[in-house]
């Protein structure tokens, strides 16, 4: 049986992550390195700057699946990650 | 359109796949202290210290493409099916089996490898036998 899922997409010279772990679930943009998980503290935040990992910004209790619908949107609309534009968007 | 790629496999193959990428658990980890803003690295050392503890656990892995460019066409597929039913084990084999001129399979598995969906390992000394990467494909429009 799968437990666990794990997806890559490739839009516009991003790439999406979408993980399950044992503490949670998190989305991954790269190159940006903006991580956007449920870990450690249950509720859903970005950690909108990657020099500064404890930075986190708690966003609408959304689900993986919207999450990372929301960010494929985000991309494929806008060509390009604009952070900003984006916590809006998840917020 | 959007081409995905699905993989499953065991925790297993999942930790070999990860000592291939970066050697050892510790070396990962060594590489992340240095490199922080690497969260893919991250992910990767939370599932492999995750399946060292379950092996047999199974994954389902998906590597989507969002491209406008048909990367897929007739030959690129009848390659893909011939490389899984036939396991050819050079690129002449594969040209052979195909029914196709060397001179015309070669570059289609050039941009198989280069776009991820096929792999060609140095089985024998002097050649490389094609390997599906993949377990299932498809393509979304």
């Amino acid at each position: 049986m799968i437990k666990r899922n794990q997806d890559k997409v490739f839009i516009n010279n991003k790439i999406i992550y979408k993980v399950e772990t044992d503490t949670g679930w998190s989305v991954v943009i790269m190159p940006d390195a903006i991580l956007i998980d449920n870990y450690h503290h249950g509720y859903v935040h970005i950690h909108p700057d990657p020099i500064n990992h404890d930075k986190k910004i708690r966003i609408k209790d959304f689900n993986q699946d919207d999450i990372h619908f929301i960010i494929y949107n985000h991309i494929f609309q806008n060509k390009k990650l604009i952070i900003k534009k984006l916590i809006k968007e998840l917020r | 359109m959007m081409i995905s790629l699905v993989k499953e496999q065991t925790g297993l193959e999942f930790i070999k796949e990860m000592e291939n990428q970066y050697k050892s658990i510790e070396e990962a980890e060594n590489t992340f202290k240095r490199n922080p803003t690497n969260m893919v690295l991250y992910v990767d050392l939370e599932n492999w210290k995750h399946y060292l503890k379950n092996p047999n656990e199974k994954i389902k892995r998906t590597t989507s493409l969002v491209t406008d460019e048909l990367i897929l066409g007739e030959i690129e597929l009848q390659l893909l099916n011939t490389i899984k039913r036939d396991n050819p084990k050079s690129i002449s084999e594969l040209a052979r089996l195909s029914g196709k001129d060397i001179s015309v399979v070669q570059p289609k598995v050039k941009n198989l490898v280069k776009n991820g969906l096929i792999q060609l390992k140095k089985v024998y000394k002097n050649s490389k036998t094609p390997h599906l990467n993949y377990d299932h494909i498809t393509i979304d429009v």
